[in-house]
């Protein structure tokens, strides 16, 4: 009995202090913010871009002096690339942690998971990375994208194919699920555009053995493959089009611009083409600074991932000098954003929460890196 | 084009007849599923990534290094975690344990590697030569030929060398054996080796052509099975001809009918075979001993 009631004060004495712990933010302390991202999983190298990107910003604003006087602090949340673990991350930043605002997840399908939690408890979010469209779709009123929708993307590469490449037999190599799924836009832009694909196959993530679909499409005599998925099946995809002798050229999705692509892929990824919102080697002056700086704290050139999270925290950073801590005021903030002027583009958020399209680059593998594509005619 | 998907339906073939040998054997000699057999697989393109890319060797060499040390560690698993099992109902306790096997195996892959995908170094001259407009992969011809070399050994080795006699009389009549003075404990242990080492052969094979990651060998463990279940489980020319059918299979799915039914129509499939045909495609029937 003594035992039990020593326990029972020990056990109290422990929750009062993680409350104290919690509770003493003042108003002059750092100020915190939340960051949902996928550091583990298979979405890892995206979360771990989006992570880089968002801390390169934060250390400038910090060292600037932070916003209205105050440092930020960042509270980071691994989803795991899971939408389940993701779920719990978001209910842990806005109850425990009780953040005014959250950088999203690049994970694609954690945000429609978790986006339902910060439209009830009224929190703020802005999304850098993941581009799929149904994140935009629902009516949501506290979720920002400032990435490219994919959908837009999906048209844009329609329009150069039909437009600058002038390809005529075309067909579409689509991941089996809702992310893969937005491929079926570009064939409905391209074929706006007069040219019907050839066909549609499918693949399941994660599946190696793609012999079957290309075979295929080099039976129908394919002369560009389109490809809609992640980076690893679009490495393999490179990979078995030259075991095969498949001659068509391949072109992708925007979550194929990855380092981890070229080191798959190897030679055989050399020539392929997608399309993003930032090529690191571009001529840019502005771009050039940032990709100084950042290889100078990470060792090597961001990824458009990574560029667009850091004018992610930049759009954030000023809705935070202008809402403070009030989330309310954060998303009126991020709501009124206009022509903010990024190194991935000028990004304005329209009424349902996707930037207004602000131009693409084409980007090529040539010798290794994603650099803007050029025409070989030119 | 028909061809073609045949081909390269082979190619796939190969590696899950490899796969599905190795639980031909066990079962052969054992009467239980190695459920791990997946996740060998893995380790073994994991061991051959650290040889080939850590200490340089040649593709040769890293393919029989990661034999040799999947047929030890398979010995040592046997020897010590489900030889003493085999007090009461062996069977049920020793898949439990091959079970657990595979969970320790994919848990330590995932502590040591995370979720990354490795590219294996590319030891081999990837790409195709052209016959009458079919190429043929390179790399087709090398897994086909190292797993028929592979198959070869096994046979001669199960007919005509004295341990590889002991092991078939072992899987025949385990007490005839003990009688007849064979050391059934020591041919278990050879039976899990040899299984080990050829779904770690079968890992390296496939690495240059996919890449590494730590959940790659369940579905591959999945499609061995299948494979060994369809030619009849326990029959080594039954677990060669059910990987080929598998594979081929797999491709004329996708090719003929639609990419999204490839992993479908293998197991439509395998419960058509077994309805009409219980004991497998090249099973004998004959009733279980009692």
């Amino acid at each position: 009995m003594r035992d039990n009631f020593k326990s029972i004060c020990a056990g109290i004495f422990v929750i009062l202090l993680t409350f104290g712990a919690c509770n003493n933010r003042s108003a002059n302390g750092p100020m915190q913010i939340g960051m949902l991202a996928p550091l583990t999983g298979n979405g890892a190298s995206f979360g771990q871009s989006q992570r880089d990107g968002v801390q390169l910003a934060l250390d400038e604003i910090n060292a600037k002096g932070g916003i209205n006087g105050r440092t930020v602090e960042l509270l980071v949340e691994d989803t795991k690339t899971e939408p389940p673990v993701a779920v719990t991350a978001a209910n842990k930043l806005i109850s425990q942690s009780k953040v005014p605002v959250i950088i999203g997840s690049a994970a694609s399908l954690d945000v429609p998971a978790y986006m339902d939690l910060l439209e009830k408890a009224h929190v703020p979010q802005i999304v850098p990375v993941a581009v799929l469209p149904k994140i935009t779709e629902g009516n949501a009123k506290w979720t920002f994208r400032s990435a490219m929708n994919d959908k837009i993307a999906a048209s844009k590469m329609a329009e150069f194919v039909a437009n600058e490449l002038h390809a005529k037999k075309v067909v579409l190599l689509l991941e089996d699920s809702a992310f893969g799924g937005t491929g079926l836009a570009f064939g409905d832009r391209l074929e706006q555009l007069g040219v019907k694909p050839l066909t549609v196959e499918k693949f399941k993530r994660g599946d190696l053995d793609m012999s079957a679909q290309l075979i295929k499409i080099k039976g129908v005599g394919a002369t560009h493959i389109q490809f809609w998925g992640y980076y690893a099946d679009y490495a393999q995809v490179a990979k078995q089009m030259k075991d095969l002798g498949v001659q068509a050229q391949l072109m992708g999705n925007q979550a194929p611009v990855t380092d981890k692509t070229i080191e798959l892929g190897g030679s055989a990824i050399e020539g392929a083409i997608d399309i993003c919102l930032f090529v690191p080697t571009s001529d840019d002056p502005r771009v050039k600074t940032f990709t100084d700086k950042f290889k100078a704290k990470y060792g090597h050139l961001p990824d458009t991932w990574a560029a667009q999270s850091y004018d992610g925290m930049y759009i954030l950073a000023e809705a935070l000098r202008q809402g403070g801590s009030d989330s309310q005021k954060i998303r009126d903030a991020l709501a009124a954003t206009k022509d903010f002027d990024g190194i991935t583009g000028t990004i304005t958020f329209g009424s349902n929460g996707d930037a207004e399209f602000r131009g693409t680059s084409i980007v090529m593998v040539q010798q290794g890196k994603f650099v803007p594509y050029k025409s070989k005619s030119k | 084009m028909f061809t073609q998907q045949v081909l390269s339906g082979l190619a796939s073939g190969f590696i899950y007849a490899l796969l599905a040998l190795g639980f031909a054997a066990v079962y052969k000699s054992m009467r239980l599923i190695n459920f791990a057999q997946g996740e060998l697989f893995m380790a073994g393109a994991f061991i051959g990534l650290l040889l080939a890319r850590n200490l340089k060797l040649a593709f040769v060499p890293v393919l029989l290094l990661t034999g040799l040390l999947l047929f030890l560690f398979g010995m040592l698993f046997e020897r010590f975690i489900l030889a003493p099992a085999s007090s009461r109902s062996p069977e049920v306790h020793g898949m439990i344990r091959t079970v657990g096997l595979s969970v320790v195996l994919q848990g330590v892959a995932l502590l040591a590697w995370g979720t990354d995908e490795y590219r294996f170094p590319q030891l081999l001259s990837s790409g195709s030569f052209s016959v009458h407009s079919i190429s043929i992969p390179l790399n087709l011809l090398f897994i086909g030929g190292t797993s028929l070399a592979l198959l070869a050994a096994l046979v001669i080795f199960l007919r005509y060398t004295h341990v590889g006699l002991c092991m078939r009389a072992a899987s025949q009549n385990r007490l005839g054996a003990k009688v007849v003075g064979i050391n059934v404990k020591f041919v278990r242990s050879l039976a899990f080796g040899l299984s080990a080492s050829l779904a770690g052969i079968a890992g390296v094979l496939i690495a240059p052509l996919w890449y590494v990651q730590y959940s790659m060998g369940t579905m591959m463990g999945m499609k061995g099975f299948t494979a060994a279940v369809l030619g009849s489980l326990g029959s080594f020319p039954g677990a060669v001809m059910g990987g080929l059918i598998l594979g081929v299979v797999e491709n004329l799915t996708a090719g003929y009918v639609s990419s999204v039914w490839k992993d479908a129509g293998v197991f439509a499939i395998l419960i058509g075979v077994l309805a009409l045909r219980p004991q497998g495609l090249f099973g004998r029937r004959y009733n279980e001993r009692v």
